[in-house]
């Protein structure tokens, strides 16, 4: 069900649909994150190829450090040719300036993947984010803010926490690879002393991820609870300060973020655990080791140079290397499968293709009025549900170029239904819309946006120039044409005050909104639209500014309808539409007072003429 | 690492343009799905994007700089201590293996050169307390001690009241006292300061100049919280806190539990349309979904349900249809008569049920009176009047109409 927020029927209107926060599986939302990440990564993988085959480089003194000590200690110094020792020092000290030279060469190419990885994941949030709204998903007041923080937060996250894997936990494994390669050909008979204390250390490792990514996704989970209340309590701070409430509403986000704090807690805890992993791993090998080498050397299996090499390694490269795995990689591993996971479902929406309704026999253009109809209404029915009242029922109308049509009745009788109607933006269940004889849904979506604008109550005006709000439908319009909208419409003043078509509008929201719809109302008048629909566009305008906007678009060429939010608006109307319930009645203003009681009513409650309370 | 933490700024800042464009495009929605903009919605939000690259790529730059200067000097100590200790070693001083220790000591005083790198996030924390400390730097407005208003039925008098914004006047020496319990209507065009006046008494804003007293007591005497025990208000986009319907009526009232809001719901005339949901007043507020007439009358009811000496009521009925606006009305002048009122007033109908009526021109008060008084000024009338315009005909006839309003 296509939802649209403002008078649907009754049935639907408390399901605003919300995303069901924690639900999603644990591990179905890393999967997800996983996946995502593979996707936008494919397409770098000539820049981490080359990471990799830097990485080769860099780990060239993990492997030669253990040999060639051992070399410089049995071949030199214990063997009274210190020259040779230090030979193979410098040889040593080659290998690291090698190192350093890799990776200061590998930057660019970090930069090749992550940069461009974190420019598809803002792009995937942002149109993300505006086709879930467009679809009519998530647009309960929290969630664009939250959407607005996945785009500073998680994706900033996500493109942190990939440079610093790339950096880290590349070059921590290049180390723990290299430096088993080269125990191995120093000293074979270290390497299952070594395995045999590693082995669990990894299956600890692996066994705690699970807990850890559960608490990790619940942290994250917390933080968006924080941007989501305080998105709210920043949107509605005049009203809070108005009630008094500012103890309430401070008490409420304290509490979210406590909950975060302890969340955060909780996850160090579980941390903790793994210092274990690192215990096991990178300290018992060396232990074992001492313990045997005694053994080892009196029996000859090992020189004295061979041990200290292969406790180097050890030492040197494995522990650090094990310790800074566990401290902060898995860490890093497990929140960007969050984060990424996060991501993945908030991307996750994909655009709704226009349905086509069946067919229309006989689309040619209905003639009602002697002038041909630009728009026509042919037996419209509309309802939001099979059980829901119909918003309209067997509906004709027919609007002439230059016509000027107003809608009136009660608010909630489905008055921006029929603006959506008119427009295309929903399907009839019976009958059609034709524009120039044409039905909405034979033409191509493309063109049908172009000639039929509708102008909605909450005018849309973006940070941006003036000019590229007023020439927002008609990019490229001259300055003439954006003089003659602004004065018809009637905001020459505000554009002047505003400081002219190039000044900056940093914060939309600080105008007023009968401002904004000054400046919407503008917009559209310069845009090629052939319909213009105002549902309740001038609401936040006084009369007279009003009654001078509706005068401007009346003139304009084309057709006018005009959802009204004052009664005037229908006088000023060549017909009305009467909408009560399924009996839609349409007429000139003198008809309907005569022939419509409901008409009339409105009418009667709305006199220019002061009378007496009571 | 001054120049990092310069990157950084850069960075946040693009990033902060980024994300304002995406909320107002998605405050934006109706337009753009009426208008058919998405795709071009899309690009506009990421027009900054190229720009957040580069700056990206300055990072990095950055940062391999700092990297390779930790990495230099790692193997210079490594390589020193290893060739001291390998001569000791040739000259008998020490024995094999405490060549090993002197190297695996070198491998844990380096191991701190690497934690060097956590300084960037350092300078990333530095970036985000200078944005901090300009929210702290801004002074809170100042409160007083009193708790209750004196004994009076809420008599509110603005004294020489004027607001600026940077050199312009929005409102100039506004001198007004509204009697207790009698209904003042706020007329005048768009932009003519009804709104910033009526937010006044409730320190929604406070005045550059002047001052504000209900029963004779400053509003800014009041402690923190009290002027809202003070002042009510119902505006036209009332935003909903609470969990539940039921409790985002009482919201901010000293004993939420204990209040009747029934009374309430019965003037806003919320009966109808909340009964009809599932769950009643029970239903949450995140779940609603209403349209702006309803949303305004559980704003009304809200702010009737404080039972404020003062109640303002800011465009507050705009979104209703003219007989239940009516209707409405009717009930607030009738069933809340005892109280102060103040109204601002798009139509006439509701300048005319009020008792007086504040003409306010460009910031100031033209004129007060009763609204039959001065209808017969025509100028007053062209405030309300659409009719008369609208019957010049073409828009350049009537624009002088409009610049004069």
């Amino acid at each position: 069900m296509k939802w649209l927020g403002r008078d649907r029927a009754s049935h639907g209107r408390h399901a605003a649909p919300r995303a069901s926060r924690g639900a999603a599986a644990d591990s179905g939302g890393m999967r997800a994150g996983q996946r995502l990440l593979v996707d936008e990564l494919e397409p770098r993988k000539r820049a981490l190829m080359r990471v990799l085959a830097w990485s080769v480089l860099e780990g060239l003194p993990a492997l030669l450090s253990g040999a060639l000590v051992a070399a410089a200690l049995d071949r030199g110094f214990l063997a009274g040719r210190p020259g040779f020792g230090f030979a193979m020092l410098a040889l040593l000290g080659a290998a690291m300036l090698v190192r350093v030279a890799a990776t200061y060469a590998m930057f660019p190419q970090l930069a090749a993947v992550v940069e461009p990885l974190r420019d598809a994941l803002v792009r995937r949030v942002v149109g993300g984010a505006l086709d879930a709204v467009l679809a009519g998903r998530g647009a309960g007041a929290a969630e664009p803010s939250a959407a607005v923080a996945r785009l500073t937060e998680q994706v900033e996250s996500c493109r942190n926490l990939t440079a610093s894997l790339l950096r880290t936990l590349r070059q921590l494994a290049v180390t723990v690879v290299a430096a088993l390669v080269g125990l191995a050909l120093l000293a074979p008979v270290v390497v299952p002393l070594v395995l045999l204390a590693l082995v669990p250390a990894g299956w600890l490792f692996v066994r705690l991820l699970g807990p850890l990514a559960r608490r990790r996704r619940a942290l994250v989970l917390a933080d968006e609870r924080i941007s989501d209340d305080t998105g709210r309590v920043v949107a509605g701070l005049r009203d809070i300060v108005a009630l008094g409430a500012q103890d309430r509403v401070c008490a409420g986000l304290g509490a979210a973020i406590d909950a975060q704090a302890e969340a955060t807690r909780a996850l160090a805890r579980a941390s903790a655990l793994r210092l274990t992993v690192v215990g096991v791993g990178g300290q018992l090998p060396l232990v074992i080791l001492v313990l045997v080498a005694p053994m080892l050397v009196r029996d000859g299996t090992l020189s004295p140079g061979e041990l200290a090499g292969a406790v180097l390694y050890l030492v040197k490269e494995l522990a650090p290397a094990l310790r800074a795995l566990t401290a902060t990689v898995g860490d890093w591993i497990l929140e960007l499968g969050v984060v990424a996971g996060r991501l993945a479902e908030a991307g996750a929406v994909r655009r709704p293709a226009r349905a086509s309704a069946p067919p229309v026999p006989g689309a040619g253009g209905d003639v009602v009025s002697a002038r041909p109809a630009v728009l026509s209404v042919r037996d419209v029915a509309f309802a939001y549900g099979p059980f829901a009242a119909p918003v309209v029922d067997g509906l004709h109308l027919a609007v002439p170029e230059q016509g000027h049509l107003a809608v009136v009745g009660p608010s909630g009788i489905g008055k921006s239904t029929l603006a959506a109607l008119l427009a295309g933006l929903l399907e009839p269940q019976r009958g059609a819309v034709l524009l120039r004889g044409e039905p909405l849904d034979r033409i191509p979506e493309e063109r049908l946006r172009r000639e039929i604008a509708v102008v909605p109550q909450e005018a849309y005006v973006f940070a941006g120039t003036v000019r590229e709000n007023l020439a927002y439908l008609l990019p490229g319009a001259t300055d003439g044409e954006l003089d003659r909208a602004v004065r018809l419409v009637g905001c020459r003043d505000l554009v002047t005050r505003l400081g002219g078509y190039d000044a900056e509008l940093a914060d939309p929201s600080a105008l007023s909104a009968g401002e904004r719809q000054l400046i919407a109302l503008a917009g559209v008048f310069v845009s090629p639209a052939e319909v213009v629909i105002l549902d309740e566009a001038t609401c936040h305008l006084d009369p007279a500014t009003e009654a001078l906007a509706e005068a401007a678009f009346a003139a304009r060429p084309g057709v006018l309808v005009v959802i009204a939010h004052r009664m005037d608006s229908a006088r000023r109307a060549d017909r009305v539409l009467v909408m009560d319930g399924g009996f839609p009645t349409v007429g000139t203003h003198d008809e309907l007072l005569a022939g419509s009681a409901l008409y009339a009513d409105l009418m009667g409650r709305w006199s220019l003429t002061p009378h007496p309370r009571g | 690492m001054v120049q990092a933490t310069h990157l950084f700024e850069r960075y946040q800042e693009i990033q902060g343009r980024i994300s304002a464009r995406l909320a107002d495009a998605l405050g934006g929605v109706r337009t753009i799905r009426a208008c058919g903009t998405r795709d071009r919605e899309e690009s506009r939000v990421l027009g900054p994007l190229p720009e957040l690259s580069a700056v990206g790529h300055g990072l990095w730059r950055a940062q391999r700089r700092a990297v390779a200067q930790v990495l230099l000097l790692a193997p210079v100590v490594e390589i020193a201590v290893l060739a001291v200790a390998g001569w000791c070693l040739a000259e008998g001083r020490i024995a094999p293996g405490g060549m090993v220790a002197a190297a695996g000591y070198a491998a844990l005083g380096l191991g701190f050169l690497e934690q060097l790198e956590s300084l960037v996030g350092v300078a990333h924390a530095r970036a985000g307390l200078r944005r901090t400390d300009e929210l702290l730097s801004v002074p809170a407005a100042p409160h007083g001690h009193v708790r209750h208003l004196p004994p009076g039925g809420g008599e509110l008098a603005f004294h020489s009241v004027s607001v600026r914004t940077g050199d312009r006047a929005l409102l100039s020496d506004v001198d007004l006292t509204v009697p207790a319990g009698t209904c003042l209507a706020l007329v005048g065009a768009s932009g003519s300061g009804k709104s910033l006046l009526a937010a006044l008494p409730g320190r929604l804003r406070d005045p550059d100049a002047g001052e504000v007293r209900v029963d004779g007591l400053p509003v800014t005497a009041l402690a923190r919280r009290e002027s809202a025990r003070a002042v009510g208000y119902a505006f036209g986009d009332p935003v909903l806190f609470g969990t539940d319907i039921r409790d985002a009526l009482s919201f901010g009232h000293p004993a939420p539990d204990t209040v009747d809001i029934g009374p309430a719901a019965a003037i806003a005339r919320t009966d109808g349309f909340v009964r009809a949901l599932p769950a009643g007043y029970a239903t949450p507020v995140s779940e609603l979904a209403l349209s702006g007439g309803e949303l305004q009358r559980l704003g009304l009811a809200r702010a009737i349900v404080g039972d404020t000496r003062v109640l303002v009521l800011d465009d507050a009925t705009s979104g209703l249809d003219t007989v239940t606006e009516h209707q409405v009305m009717d009930a607030v002048h009738n069933r809340l008569a005892g109280r102060t009122r103040i109204v601002v007033a798009h139509r006439a109908t509701t300048a005319a049920q009020a008792d007086y009526v504040a003409w306010l021109d460009r910031g100031r008060v033209r004129a007060v009176g009763t609204h039959a008084e001065l209808w017969h000024d025509s100028d007053y009338r062209a405030v309300f009047a659409g009719g008369a315009v609208s019957a010049v005909g073409s828009g350049d006839a009537v624009l002088s109409e409009g610049e004069r309003g």
